[in-house]
């Protein structure tokens, strides 16, 4: 008894430190927002902020702005992280033959988890802009232009998004791919299956894993994208309030309206969300999900 | 039905001969196994015959059909892997159930075929299940199941048994063998295991390095072996080899000279007036009695039923010697002479590894 | 398994809790302390005087490039002029970094003593509590300001106190290729004088094969179309006299607006462009390149667009300059100004608000303005300025100048053609900008989408007043 207590507190003594970090940095700033959650403040630092109560998550989650956030957010990564795990696959599996020069290929696919948000908002904002850019070129050229078009600009930052997600969707799909079971493929291939059926009906369940890894790891970088359209949408533009996605808005809630307040009640929002559909996922996708046999 | 012949394969991968001019003919309903250390080329040639391998020289038929440039699925065999190679996302039902389907057979006819399969293998109750809930000797079950569903002309199985432990392993060998026995469908089977080699084959076929050592009946296999190396890989322990010069004594008979001892010329082997000749003997060929090879025992395996005597010769040479008796009262380091029942000698050729011709 | 499982979670989690970091982190200070602007502010030349030694000051600059540059050496020519007062430029480059580091600077203390702030961030200024209501210098230093332009001044003045000083000052003009106009049969010397002519000219322009009309997406042109027909943006006469509390545009007039651009833009005969970001002056390129024939952008491009022109790139535009189009004929309002006025801060210390101000009315005196309007294209403020021979060769040798200056004393001087002031003021330009946008997809009617914008703004001005405390 004596001897694991002594354990015990050596166990917590060792803890300490990251316990220490996380309460700091995580914990605290946590539960501090429920606080600042109940305080409405003045669009200027140095003024006083009022307690509301929880008048003000109200009138957030029953405003027309949060609404159309929530469904631009919702939009958008619907658009995000099939397309990108889709895109990633087909990439995956294209650069899965044994051909000479490959890895050069895998390489370029791969390419897009070290660029920039910065970089690839500004090309792509580039290959869009309706005078100088690639799609008018095309014929592609709608009023208003693309970026300030209230109907286009979320599909045109949601390109870009699913081209960086491409890089990181193509190494979790390349990576599946390598560990798939030899032995199980050439069962399929000895029971007749071929083309299409291999694919769909054998490779596809057999990547499970990864593709339920990849719409997590998606998911979640979808909800966290808003450099691309604070670059090439801002505050200031027509589209902008059909591409202020929910983390852009706590972002803008902070530094252009200087309203913790709002950004609290959003971040909870926006955590709920996905705490939420992260439990789904493992309750529901999951038990599609077929882990190798061990 | 079919026959399985091999002429001339040859397989290379880049600069690597896998397998070596392969000429086997495996016949209609035989169950033909493939038996040689690893890295031999047997699972090669298994793999040749699926058509996961491409055939780099020489003719493959199974049947009166070649098959070198045939598609898996179009050669009407099954195989059943060392891993199972189950679909992990399917049910047992839909597992036995998938080669079936790609062959288009109706609903009804599947349903029935399943369930004849799962039965005969007493899967019956586990239709529902997925592969992660099975056991390793039901997914093996459910693997044999999918490839005699399909009833197809030859099966093939690369070492079925090597996951599944001692017990469990002794049983399934048996099912397999009276399954295809009951349905007598060609089968090749693929093991380094040679005690499941001469339970199961009709014949066994020794592969090393690529190339055919010998193909022959079990019992034809132990007592008759073409090589050194068959001898030497079949049997358990081995049969003990030592090397031994010929020649021809005084009176003009031939003799035997190995470890400093002098033996007759054996019966049955055509002279080797001179040079090195390769001595072989199965361990119960030997016993230890008042005259023989100088021996000194360094190990004593008691099994029960017998017992091994493992002897290191005057030169250094070890032999092993097999005694009935259970209770042998040697001891290591004890100090013996091993006799050889010269009636069961076989000599081989010191540098092929080669036996020595028949006759006088 | 197990792993992957674990990952995701803590991904889930880690990002749930870097938001509410994000928003935790800014918390500090917010919920402190309050500050009212002093009643008593005095603003006089004795705190300066009883200073000992130069007093030094920051001053918070908003140009960029060229217009720094002159700036910078109307600063040093003060430095230089006199010796109770030593200015520090600081260049912060664009308004809105300007403005980013004064809101800093509410919590964090460093404040400028000057600093240079656009003109839709006037009620903010105001509200945020940290700056001087000029006009207590003006009464202060018995400062004369009947030279100024008086649409100048009023743009700045709220409840009748001039709050700051007006500096860089510019209107929107009517820009046009003067060649695509003859091509199309239309007279160069008379470009559209309203915004129905515009329409007319051009579709004119259009079915002539030229260019048509490069509308950019800037809600301060339908502000100005308000202004010329003499409506209010906002209630409370443009929040001049009270705080303003809604929209007062939702009208026929605006709807006409609103209608008439649509009318532009649905039938081709304009193509649309964002006021901010990489395409904010594809309108101005478009007429550079000949794909537009007409543009409305702001007077301070004109030296820029002059001297690109000058390189001959461009041999197929002979570029005109002609006033704002009103919204309707015999307009009875005016033009309203845009810019950027300077504002002095109420945190420094008396001696330092005596010595801003004396910088402020050193920018603003005849002779610097009169170097700042020929320097870089924006409106000399005062007549004194406007009669220097400075600009007086500038306007006799380069007419096109003097444009934006005609248009802001002409006109009538009243709360409409003063320019709206109200707090959210660039996100109710948002909003108006998305509603002219989603009207140009065809989503919304010319009136709805009035309605549409209206309704955006009141629900941000009420959000902002009750946040201010004023709701």
């Amino acid at each position: 008894m004596r001897r694991s207590l002594r354990e015990s507190s050596l166990a917590y003594l060792l803890l300490l430190p990251a316990l220490a970090i996380f309460g700091v940095f995580t914990f605290y700033p946590f539960l501090e927002n429920f606080r600042l959650a109940l305080y409405e403040n003045p669009p200027f630092p140095g003024l006083p902020s009022h307690y509301v109560g929880l008048s003000q998550v109200g009138s957030v989650l029953g405003s027309t702005g949060f609404h159309q956030s929530l469904v631009s957010t919702f939009l958008f990564v619907i658009m995000v992280v099939p397309c990108g795990l889709l895109g990633g696959l087909a990439l995956a599996v294209a650069a899965h033959q044994k051909l000479a020069g490959m890895s050069i290929y895998r390489t370029i696919f791969s390419s897009t988890v070290v660029s920039s948000v910065a970089v690839a908002a500004v090309v792509f904002g580039t290959l869009m802009d309706p005078v100088v850019g690639l799609l008018p070129w095309l014929g592609i050229n709608p009023t208003p232009p693309i970026l300030s078009n209230p109907t286009w600009a979320l599909p045109a930052v949601a390109l870009i998004a699913i081209w960086q997600f491409l890089g990181l969707s193509f190494i979790i799909m390349t990576a599946g791919l390598q560990s798939l079971p030899e032995e199980v493929l050439e069962a399929a291939r000895l029971d007749g299956a071929g083309g299409w059926t291999m694919f769909w009906r054998i490779t596809v369940p057999l990547l499970s894993p990864s593709l339920f890894f990849g719409v997590v790891v998606g998911t979640i970088y979808a909800f966290q994208s808003f450099g691309q359209i604070d670059i090439l949408i801002g505050p200031q533009n027509a589209a902008f309030t059909h591409t202020n996605v929910l983390l852009y808005y706590v972002y803008n809630a902070l530094s252009v309206q200087n309203n913790p307040g709002l950004a609290a009640v959003l971040s909870i929002v926006l955590f709920t969300i996905l705490l939420v559909l992260t439990l789904v996922q493992f309750r529901f996708l999951e038990r599609r999900v077929h882990y190798a046999s061990d | 039905m079919a026959s399985v012949t091999f002429s001339g394969v040859t397989k290379r991968f880049d600069d690597v001969v896998a397998v070596n001019a392969l000429d086997l003919e495996v016949a209609d309903g035989e169950l033909l196994v493939l038996l040689g250390p690893s890295g031999c080329g047997k699972t090669t040639a298994l793999r040749m015959v699926a058509g996961l391998e491409e055939v780099t020289d020489g003719d493959l038929a199974i049947g009166d059909l070649r098959v070198n440039d045939l598609a898996p699925k179009d050669r009407d065999v099954a195989m059943v892997f060392q891993s199972y190679a189950l679909y992990p996302h399917m049910t047992v039902q839909r597992n036995i159930e998938f080669p079936l389907k790609r062959q288009g057979v109706a609903a009804a006819e599947r349903s029935s075929r399943v369930l004849e399969a799962a039965t005969t293998l007493g899967l019956d109750e586990l239709l529902e299940r997925k592969p992660g809930q099975l056991s390793g000797g039901q997914r093996q079950r459910v693997a044999l199941a999918r490839a005699i569903v399909r009833a197809p002309r030859v099966f093939l199985m690369d070492e079925p048994l090597s996951n599944l432990d001692a017990t469990l392993r002794v049983q399934t060998r048996s099912d397999i063998v009276a399954i295809q026995r009951r349905l007598g469908t060609t089968t090749i089977y693929v093991t380094h295991d040679q005690v499941e080699a001469m339970t199961m084959g009709h014949r066994i076929a020794v592969m090393r390095n690529g190339a055919l050592e010998q193909v022959a009946s079990p019992t034809d296999l132990y007592d008759r072996p073409a090589t050194a190396f068959v001898a030497s890989f079949l049997g358990s322990p081995g049969m003990n080899l030592l090397a031994a010069t010929g020649f021809t004594g005084h009176d003009g008979t031939p003799g035997l000279r190995a470890a400093g001892a002098e033996l007759p010329w054996p019966d049955g082997f055509s002279r080797q007036p001179s040079g090195d000749v390769t001595l072989g003997f199965r361990p119960e060929a030997a016993s230890l009695g008042s005259e023989g090879l100088d021996a000194r025992i360094i190990l004593v395996e008691r099994l029960g039923a017998e017992t091994h005597l493992i002897c290191s010769l005057a030169d250094g040479e070890r032999v092993v010697v097999r005694q009935r008796d259970r209770q042998s009262s040697h001891q290591i380091s004890d100090h013996v002479r091993i006799r050889i029942d010269t009636d069961q000698i076989h000599l081989f050729d010191a540098e092929s590894g080669l036996r020595l011709g028949e006759g006088t | 398994m197990r792993t992957r499982r674990f990952t995701a979670l803590t991904l889930t989690l880690a990002l749930g809790g870097s938001a509410t970091l994000l928003a935790a982190c800014s918390s500090s200070g917010s919920s402190s302390s309050t500050t009212t602007p002093s009643a008593t502010a005095t603003c006089n030349a004795t705190a300066l005087n009883a200073a000992t030694g130069p007093v030094t000051i920051n001053f918070w600059e908003s140009a960029a490039r060229a217009n720094a540059t002159v700036l910078a050496n109307l600063t040093n020519q003060f430095n230089a002029s006199q010796t109770k007062v030593h200015v520090n430029l600081v260049v912060q480059t664009s308004y809105a970094d300007t403005w980013q580091k004064v809101k800093a600077g509410l919590s964090n203390g460093q404040l400028p003593d000057v600093a240079q702030i656009q003109d839709t961030d006037t009620q903010g200024a105001i509200d945020t509590g940290a700056f001087l209501n000029e006009q207590n210098c003006i009464n202060g230093f018995s400062y004369q300001t009947s030279d100024f332009l008086p649409r100048a001044l009023a743009y700045w003045s709220v409840n009748h106190q001039q709050w700051a000083m007006p500096f860089a000052v510019s209107g929107p003009v009517l820009y046009f290729n003067q060649n695509a106009f003859t091509k199309a049969g239309l007279n160069p010397a008379t470009p559209p004088a309203t915004l129905s002519q515009m329409v007319a000219d051009a579709k004119t322009l259009k079915t002539a094969g030229q260019g048509g009309m490069g509308l950019v997406l800037d809600p301060w042109h339908f502000e100005t179309w308000l202004a010329t027909e003499n409506d209010l943006l906002v209630n409370h006469n443009n929040g001049r006299t009270g705080r303003a509390t809604a929209v007062a545009f939702n009208t026929p007039a605006a709807d006409q607006i609103f209608s008439e651009l649509n009318q532009m833009v649905s039938a081709g005969d304009a193509t649309t462009n964002s006021a901010q970001g990489a395409a904010a002056f594809d309108n101005l390129l478009g007429v550079g390149s000949g794909k537009y024939s007409m543009t409305i952008d702001t007077s301070a491009a004109l030296g820029t667009i002059q001297s690109l022109l000058a390189t001959g790139q461009y041999p197929n535009v002979k570029l005109g300059v002609a006033p704002f189009p009103t919204a309707v004929a015999n307009a009875t309002g005016g033009v309203q100004p845009g810019g950027s006025a300077l504002w002095i801060s109420s945190k420094s210390s008396p001696a330092k608000e005596a010595a801003a101000w004396e910088f402020v009315t050193f920018l603003d005196n005849t002779a610097s303005q009169a170097t700042w309007a020929a320097g870089t294209g924006y409106i000399p403020l005062r007549t004194s300025s406007a009669n220097t021979p400075t600009i007086q060769k500038l306007w006799a040798t380069n007419p096109q100048f003097k444009v934006a200056y005609t248009q802001l004393v002409g006109g009538a001087a009243t709360y409409a053609s003063a320019g709206a002031v109200l707090g959210s003021f660039d996100d109710v330009r948002t909003a108006i900008a998305t509603a002219e946008a989603t009207m140009f997809l065809g989503k919304e009617s010319p009136s709805a989408a009035v309605t549409m914008a209206a309704n955006s703004s009141n629900a941000l001005i009420s959000n902002y007043n009750q946040r201010i405390g004023q709701g």
